[in-house]
């Protein structure tokens, strides 16, 4: 069984899985005993998603320290929005990620603006890119970013990787708004296309 | 929001994207529709893969230590606090029950005997724990129903635990019971006013006669009465009981035949008071007998004891 903690350098982390490890809950379970306050399903749950959630929050923050306190934060988010979780709008994984990925954007704009707006240092939009793309390692992921046009990466690599809201991408690029949301839309959809197979073949 | 704006924004969504009042905006398309409910749902699996991108590493120890200390303890005190709050309760309802049963032991009529007692009592509290499961269902029913429309009208409600309602129910038993005993208690205290004021009315009234009643028994022993009132008071002390079975009967003399007047035992120190009511201008003497307990007899069976005949000129 791929667990979520032993993800390769690839980052193939078992995508599509349940996550049912040695704790013997999956996760959708775990979390309705977190929601209820179990304190052993948290510890369960924790052991299960803190590497995958601090990955997240390192790679998008840059900074241990940072990473550790947005983890911490997503950590107690979990405890004490467990009841939240909504099994129709994606996995347990999905939801803690997005969490995750979530927490980091929000403190990456919070420091952006009172720090050094991105978009003045870096002027050139393949620069931005390729600057961006450098906290991605998976190969997997490169892959299937390459697959791409140039355009539906520069939008998605912007927005995750980079944390940019579509309205600053747009702006950014010189690219009207509605555009951008095509180029999220068709990039995320080819995405899962290229993905997908490999999904099934590792997922359960 | 039109499901097709929503379906624009969706890939934004996945990727943290939108501003916070778009998402917002979206948030509450997605409630509604079922089909963009399944669609982020696949949208969040390539995100989760993207989020598979980054150099894989673990937070240091010290993380989970402090995350799990933030959890643990609150959870633990809780429980505690909820046992130690069920404890106190469970005492408190039982002192409380221990003091009803008590008082409703007392205020039953000493005439029975003490199985009779026991048994009235017994039923008593299991009358009580009815009314209390009752009670218990009702509050459970109202506590549901309160909770229901706070959910409806967007609050959080949760019905509350069973013991709460069980120790509301039992409260509220508890008041009701003591009211209606303090309220019996209220009507016997002022019975017994009433009657030691005509009590003492008839003992210090110029028109009253006393009879000291003598005989082979020890002890003093004595008739106040009042013509006028119909009423007399019989009272001792250091008179000794009679033997066990027996109680002592007082007859008035004056008719055909005796006519019984009281039957009576002494208490501590051999006294007792006991009120007559008689047309004692119809007699001219009263005798005490020992009969057979605990009614005594239609007809003295047994050589007077005590007698004392009224003065001539009263009669």
């Amino acid at each position: 069984m791929v667990g979520v903690q032993s993800c390769d350098r690839d980052g193939r982390c078992g995508v599509g899985m349940a996550g049912t490890g040695a704790g013997g809950d999956d996760d959708g379970a775990l979390l309705q005993r977190i929601a209820q306050s179990d304190a052993d399903a948290f510890d369960a749950l924790y052991d299960r998603y803190s590497g995958a959630v601090y990955s997240v929050t390192r790679g998008m923050l840059q900074d241990p320290q940072a990473a550790q306190e947005v983890t911490q934060d997503v950590f107690l988010g979990i405890w004490r929005g467990a009841h939240a979780f909504d099994a129709e709008r994606g996995s347990p994984r999905a939801w803690i990620l997005s969490l995750a990925h979530h927490k980091s954007v929000d403190l990456l704009r919070r420091s952006r603006h009172t720090i050094v707006p991105l978009s003045e240092t870096i002027v050139d939009d393949a620069d931005v890119v390729a600057e961006t793309l450098r906290k991605v390692e998976g190969v997997r992921v490169q892959r299937a970013l390459s697959s791409l046009t140039i355009e539906q990466r520069t939008a998605l690599v912007l927005a995750y990787y980079g944390g940019y809201t579509q309205r600053e991408i747009a702006q950014r690029t010189g690219t009207p708004l509605g555009t951008i949301k095509t180029r999220m839309r068709d990039g995320l959809l080819r995405l899962r296309a290229v993905l997908e197979p490999e999904m099934q073949e590792i997922g359960p | 929001m039109t499901h097709a704006e929503a379906q624009e924004l969706m890939a934004a969504y996945v990727l943290n994207a939108l501003e916070p009042h778009e998402a917002r905006v979206l948030d509450a398309h997605l409630a509604e529709c079922d089909d963009c409910r399944r669609e982020l749902e696949q949208l969040r699996e390539v995100g989760a893969t993207l989020a598979s991108g980054f150099p894989q590493a673990a937070p240091p120890p010290a993380l989970r230590e402090a995350l799990l200390a933030t959890v643990r303890p609150p959870a633990a005190r809780r429980r505690l606090v909820t046992v130690g709050l069920a404890i106190v309760a469970v005492g408190m309802l039982t002192g409380a029950m221990i003091l009803l049963a008590q008082r409703m032991y007392r205020f039953l009529p000493t005439e029975f005997d003490e199985q009779t007692r026991l048994l009235a009592l017994l039923a008593g509290l299991v009358v009580i724990g009815v009314v209390v499961a009752v009670m218990t269902r009702l509050l459970r029913l109202v506590d549901e129903a309160t909770a229901a429309r706070l959910q409806r009208g967007g609050a959080a409600g949760a019905p509350s635990s069973s013991l709460w309602l069980v120790v509301g129910a039992v409260v509220i038993v508890l008041l009701g019971a003591q009211v209606l005993l303090v309220q019996r208690q209220n009507d016997a205290l002022s019975g017994q006013l009433d009657q030691q004021g005509r009590l003492l009315a008839l003992l210090v009234s110029p028109e009253s006669t006393t009879v000291p009643l003598t005989g082979p028994v020890r002890g003093s022993v004595r008739l106040v009465y009042n013509t006028q009132a119909h009423e007399g008071v019989l009272s001792a002390t250091g008179l000794a009981m009679p033997k066990s079975g027996s109680v002592y009967q007082l007859w008035l003399l004056g008719g055909p035949k005796p006519e019984s007047a009281a039957i009576f035992l002494t208490g501590p120190q051999g006294t007792m008071i006991t009120v007559l009511g008689a047309d004692f201008a119809r007699y001219h003497a009263v005798a005490v007998t020992v009969e057979p307990g605990p009614r005594g007899s239609p007809q003295p069976t047994t050589k007077p004891v005590l007698i004392g005949s009224f003065p001539p000129g009263k009669a």
